[in-house]
């Protein structure tokens, strides 16, 4: 059997409806370098069949950045970091709406705001946060997210009253991993969370960082977690190793890596969102594109946390040129 | 069509096999969700019988404009008013600087291109063999030569002066070719390239799409290349020059283009295919996916008339697609 077969046997089993196993999605980690870009069409042909020609867009706004308490070795805006990012409290409800309108003249189909920090509990500027939503629901038409850490059942119920159809959480990396990226709040708090947000009814965008170091089968066992909590969409961010930062050193992964990162995710998850996040300018260059040809069918659009991206211009017109369509409200 | 079609035809040339005509115009059926897994196997046809080299070629316009010929795409055309430059035949330094230059930039073979219909009694060519002798004196560079058409005695001439591949495009199919040109005929470039395969050069010659030709007149174009055996294939999209006949053509989209490059590469799985002129406006941030769809050479730098980009964002972009800017191309 050569690699190809491999490649073509799962995706008939996928595009026939079926899961593929753990192991058979390791196996596809192990094909040759120039079978890969086969596995990316078949990719592509799995999204098409399961998601359609649809590109989900958000757009984030650091609503509170940097003086995060926690550890999160890739982070920019944590405490335990040297890092020149902008540090500032939450900002005012009139600019919040302001970016809102912004993202919905850059063509985003959601909008999400997120804060620096732990999470919620006991933080004053919880209520604020929930109004802000509230208000960008009257004043654009767009899908309101938010990104604000751990959660309690309270919480989750004042967001869902907001108006917020999916909240954003990450799990970061496999559980195996975890410890190595964050040492000061553990993988099952943000499982608890996520299950929280679930139980709602909410809607979950959880994903992670690649290229921090971990293997092949760690990156395997993140999808597979994020299948079992079947969530909707799911950030994949290629790691910007930021000065100042733990990881400041980590080696870049390579371009096809990246690409083939996507095609599995994508036989694993079959009907998600995969959501191109931050790093994949840096990482990818002019093999972006690819990345909608590999089974990426959403993207962040316009600048990210600290990190600039490409511009929201330059995506929408990739998404034309590939002949896809943005997703609207 | 089915995607099997295109796994059941990539093994069948992978084995060593040639596809008839029809089969390659079943390819052009292949849907949108489809275009990638075709580029995947033409990018596998493309490792397995050129391997991971990509050649990099460059450009120096040695003498620009004033052309008697018609075609219809082109801003060096006497019949288009465009911005072209218009200068004679450069010096045999300024000629040298310029590969120089190309050299720099890291192309390991430059082509000197000359405007005009061709070197019958030019009273440049003798001073274009000249300029081509200290190219090759001066520089490590590979030398190819586009002057237009030839006479046998003029090919013969070229050889001897240590060329090695004559650049002369078909430009589109023979069907086709009336639509594009009506100064010279299709068999007059025939006899060309005729000409340079007797005098022992390789040859270069592709052509323009996106000029409004069918499917099957790019697959025409494709077959009367594979039966001249040509070398190394320069496939430019139009750029469609404000001036020029085909200036309100709309360009094709970028999956038809990365398309055409991959049946290419299956009609022609051991030759050098070329993305030439128009990639940057036409490709725009696909052209990385290009380099996956079979595409095993570049030209960098400038384009004769108009600019190209940055030549170490094309050396970039080949490096990230996990291939090799070679100087030492088996070709």
């Amino acid at each position: 059997m050569t690699n190809y077969d491999l490649i073509f046997s799962l995706g008939k089993k996928v595009l026939h409806g079926d899961p593929i196993t753990f192991e058979e999605a390791v196996a596809l980690t192990q094909i040759e370098e120039a079978d890969i870009p086969i596995l990316l069409g078949v990719a592509n042909k799995v999204r098409e069949k399961f998601t359609g020609s649809y590109v989900d867009t958000c757009q984030i706004l650091n609503a509170r950045s940097g003086n995060c308490s926690e550890d999160c070795k890739f982070c920019a805006q944590s405490a335990h970091h040297d890092v020149k990012v902008d540090a500032y409290p939450l900002m005012k409800e009139n600019d919040i709406i302001k970016a809102a309108q912004k993202a919905e003249a850059d063509q985003a189909y959601r909008f999400c705001v997120v804060t620096a920090g732990c999470g919620m509990e006991g933080d004053a500027d919880f209520a604020k946060i929930a109004t802000a939503i509230k208000r960008i629901g009257s004043e654009t038409s767009l899908q309101r997210c938010c990104s604000l850490g751990t959660l309690q059942e309270d919480h989750v119920a004042a967001l869902k009253e907001a108006g917020i159809t999916r909240y954003h959480h990450n799990l970061e990396t496999s559980e195996s991993y975890f410890k190595e990226i964050c040492t000061t709040h553990t993988y099952q708090e943000r499982i608890d969370t996520i299950k929280r947000v679930k139980a709602a009814d909410l809607e979950v965008c959880s994903g992670g960082i690649i290229g921090m170091g971990e293997t092949w089968r760690q990156r395997i066992e993140l999808a597979f977690t994020l299948k079992e909590l079947d969530v909707d969409s799911i950030p994949i961010n290629v790691l910007n190793p930021v000065k100042g930062t733990a990881l400041e050193h980590q080696e870049k992964l390579n371009p096809m890596e990246i690409l083939q990162t996507f095609a599995i995710y994508r036989m694993i998850l079959p009907t998600k969102i995969l959501r191109y996040a931050g790093g994949r300018e840096r990482n990818l260059g002019e093999l972006v594109p690819l990345g909608f040809l590999s089974g990426i069918n959403g993207m962040l659009i316009g600048d990210y946390l600290t990190t600039q991206g490409r511009g929201a211009d330059k995506d929408i017109q990739t998404v034309s040129d590939l002949g896809l369509k943005l997703l609207e409200n | 069509m089915d995607y099997r079609r295109i796994i059941t035809l990539a093994e069948y040339i992978l084995q060593g096999n040639q596809i008839n005509y029809e089969e390659a115009l079943t390819l052009t059926q292949v849907g949108n969700e489809d275009i990638p897994l075709l580029a995947a196997f033409a990018n596998k046809i493309r490792q397995q019988f050129t391997g991971n080299g990509v050649d990099m070629c460059g450009l120096v316009s040695a003498r620009s404009g004033m052309c008697s010929e018609d075609c219809k795409f082109c801003s060096q055309s006497v019949y288009h008013a465009t911005d072209a430059p218009i200068y004679g035949l450069r010096t045999a330094e300024e000629i040298t600087i310029a590969a120089q230059q190309a050299e720099q930039q890291g192309a390991s073979r430059i082509s000197l291109v000359t405007s005009g219909k061709g070197m019958d009694h030019d009273p440049d060519f003798q001073k274009i063999i000249t300029a081509i002798e200290g190219i090759m004196a001066e520089t490590d560079l590979k030398v190819c030569a586009n002057l237009g058409t030839l006479t046998p005695s003029q090919a013969q001439m070229l050889a001897a002066s240590g060329i090695k591949r004559y650049a002369h495009n078909l430009e589109t199919s023979k069907n086709f070719y009336p639509s594009v040109c009506t100064t010279h005929s299709y068999e007059e470039r025939l006899s060309t390239i005729q000409a340079a395969k007797t005098a022992g050069l390789e040859l270069c010659t592709g052509g323009i799409i996106g000029m409004g030709e069918s499917w099957s007149d790019r697959i025409d174009l494709a077959f009367a290349l594979r039966e001249l055996d040509v070398t190394s294939i320069p496939i430019n999209i139009l750029n469609p020059i404000k001036g020029t006949a085909f200036e309100d053509i709309t360009p094709p989209t970028p999956l038809d283009i990365i398309k055409t490059f991959a049946i290419f590469r299956f009609i022609l799985p051991d030759k050098i295919i070329r993305p030439a002129g128009g990639r940057e406006i036409n490709l725009r941030d696909m052209q990385g996916q290009l380099m996956l769809s079979g595409a095993n050479g570049l030209i960098i730098g400038n384009y004769l008339t108009f600019s190209g980009r940055d030549a170490a964002a094309d050396f970039q972009m080949v490096q990230d697609a996990g291939l090799v800017p070679t100087n030492t191309c088996k070709n």
